[in-house]
């Protein structure tokens, strides 16, 4: 009897541990991946991280039904898009305090050696584009991503991705160049 | 495939160069560990504990369900039966007694019509007449019956004959 329940036992910690090691593999595989779309609607590093943390600690309490990575995947970045913008909504409400510690929406650090003025001239372009047109934007200048690869990730056809992208370009180009006109003028 | 890679299809090179790295920035080093600390504390797949409310209303919920079966297999729903059967109950006979009360499978006899009765009524018309046939209902306990010592008058209905309301319709007609 006790070999029995000592079996049993031993096949459930097994079970666990495989799906330990599963979750962990996801984990370190789309930490980056998470941490970017954070980052890409809440430019702080602190914040993205946090949101993303907790994306994490929700996939994991749904794991068993998230166990296929392309799932995982697309699961994880609609998740952290969705939190972070919530989250983004939320600290927009607490502006006054944000303004005291200095972190107003535009106070992000200048990541990736791209002067500060033109950083904030792109970031306000794609805070300007429609959410669809700005998810598809963000995730294809993700690298590593093609147009298959985006419409996986948010549940689209490729064909699809392509004119959103084409659309978002284009609009990015116009506020980019009627932001470079304000900007001259003033 | 080549066309299909990002790089190669944005218009404005500066643009798209800006963009890749603006959106490839690094996590910290430690964030991976950060999570797996956080994690920690979790076992895998546990669920979000229960709201107390919740609980409350569950359990509400279930003992409502338990009493809603109970007074279910109360036999209440009255039993079709038919005419002959009904007859069969006052007569008590004994071949008809040993069905159950709840079951509905009796034929219905030809020209009968079908009445619905309880089990209960069944039962309790048994009892009565029983308790006729054998003297032993207590005449005190029925309600009692409303007694006139006046013969009840009849009057005798008259019907005209015939015959004189067709005469009298033929001295009208002249």
């Amino acid at each position: 009897m006790h070999e029995w329940t000592d079996g049993l036992a031993g096949g459930f910690m097994d079970v666990d541990d495989a799906l330990a090691r599963e979750f962990d593999a996801l984990l370190v595989e789309n930490s980056a991946l998470a941490f970017r779309v954070a980052f890409s609607v809440l430019r702080h590093r602190q914040d993205a991280e946090d949101v993303a943390q907790e994306a994490f600690a929700k996939a994991h309490v749904r794991f068993k039904q998230l166990r296929d990575r392309q799932r995982f995947r697309s699961w994880l970045v609609r998740m952290v898009w969705r939190m972070a913008l919530d989250h983004q909504r939320s600290e927009r409400r607490r502006s006054a305090r944000e303004s005291e510690h200095g972190r107003s929406h535009g106070a992000w650090s200048s990541d990736g050696g791209v002067p500060n003025d033109r950083a904030a001239m792109l970031w306000e372009a794609i805070d300007r584009l429609p959410e669809k047109l700005r998810q598809v934007i963000v995730l294809a200048s993700i690298r590593g991503h093609d147009v298959a690869e985006v419409g996986r990730l948010l549940g689209i056809p490729a064909g699809t991705v392509k004119s959103r992208l084409f659309l978002a370009r284009q609009r990015l180009k116009d506020h980019l160049q009627w932001l470079k006109t304000e900007s001259t003028t003033r | 495939m080549a066309e299909d890679r990002i790089d190669d299809t944005m218009n404005d090179e500066a643009s798209a160069r800006d963009l890749d790295a603006l959106m490839n920035v690094e996590p910290s080093p430690e964030f991976v560990a950060r999570v797996r600390t956080h994690l920690e504390a979790r076992p895998l797949g546990a669920r979000v504990p229960l709201d107390r409310s919740m609980l409350l209303w569950g359990a509400a919920a279930l003992t409502l369900v338990v009493l809603m079966v109970w007074w279910n297999d109360i036999p209440e729903t009255p039993v079709s039966t038919p005419a002959g059967r009904i007859a069969d109950i006052m007569l008590d006979r004994p071949a008809v007694r040993d069905v159950p009360s709840h079951s509905v499978a009796h034929p219905v006899r030809q020209g009968e019509s079908e009445v619905l009765i309880s089990p209960r009524d069944a039962a309790g018309l048994r009892l009565l007449l029983a308790a006729v046939r054998e003297g032993r209902l207590d005449s005190d306990a029925l309600p009692p019956v409303i007694e006139d010592s006046t013969p009840m008058a009849i009057e005798p209905i008259v019907i005209e004959p015939l015959v004189a309301a067709a005469d009298l319709d033929a001295g009208g007609a002249q």
